[in-house]
């Protein structure tokens, strides 16, 4: 099924996160470090990526130390 | 002559892998402490480790291709896989050869991340604390620059460097973070 304009999710998974901070550098639109360095977005878990961050969210994905964060 | 220029390639290339993977375990350190370093964010601390670890290989290469084609050196293919095989310097060539394999790993196990489990790539990653010491005897041992003061004083940097990086990595509150994170879990 297509989604209106193609719109990613980025999928944090917190079982591998560590707070490395990285993705709150590259997509800092979309995240902030919370209280402990760790990515937080009022959407939780889920972060809905618009087609303009996409490539950011792509770098954030790669670049993640612990591979937590899926762009799906 | 041309033999003494492949000479000079090993040699130049050698002292500049010495310092590219100094850098490289420094960078590496600072990746995995989760904190920007002044001017740097931590995004291209990590970014630059990876270039840094990858031109370190780079000059690596070069540095054994070199004395391939460097009569005077003995060397065979082998030797630079095999370590301590080598007709002359055996040691100390075997410590060389040793931290290019290990070199190989982490740089293929680096290129191959996304494909391999993390697991595996976090457990070649351990090697690099074996490469740097195994190629800083080898440059200390080999070659025609190893009793040099000014070889000596690069030597003491690199170690300088490393032994920096090593103590701030060994420090309870080596993380970004820490002293918040650990706190959260006393109270």
């Amino acid at each position: 099924m297509k989604t209106a304009l193609q719109e990613k999710t980025l999928h944090i998974n917190w079982g591998k996160c560590a707070g490395r901070g990285l993705c709150t550098e590259l997509l800092e639109e979309k995240l902030s470090a919370d209280e402990w360095g760790y990515p937080y977005s009022p959407e939780g878990t889920n972060v809905r990526i618009p087609a303009e961050l996409e490539k950011a969210a792509r770098q954030a994905a790669s670049d993640c130390p612990l591979r937590a964060l899926k762009l799906i | 002559m041309t033999n003494e220029v492949f000479w000079a390639i090993a040699r130049s290339t050698g002292v500049m892998s010495l310092l590219l993977l100094t850098a490289s375990v420094a960078l590496g350190v600072a990746t995995r402490s989760a904190r920007p370093l002044p001017f740097i964010p931590r995004f291209a601390v990590m970014q630059i480790h990876r270039s840094v670890s990858l031109l370190s290989l780079v000059f690596v290469l070069v540095h054994v291709g070199s004395l391939l084609f460097d009569r005077y050196s003995g060397l065979n293919l082998l030797d630079f896989f095999v370590p301590f095989m080598s007709s002359s310097d055996a040691l100390t060539n075997g410590l060389g050869t040793l931290a290019l394999d290990l070199l190989l790993a982490l740089a293929i196990t680096g290129i191959l991340r996304a494909r391999i489990s993390e697991r595996l790539f976090h457990l070649v990653h351990w090697g690099a604390y074996a490469c740097w010491p195994l190629a800083l005897a080898h440059g200390l041992g080999s070659g025609s620059d190893s009793g040099e003061s000014w070889f000596l004083a690069l030597c003491i940097g690199c170690i300088g460097v490393v032994a920096l990086a090593l103590v701030a990595r060994l420090r309870s509150r080596f993380m970004d973070y820490s002293h918040k994170r650990t706190r959260e879990v006393r109270s």
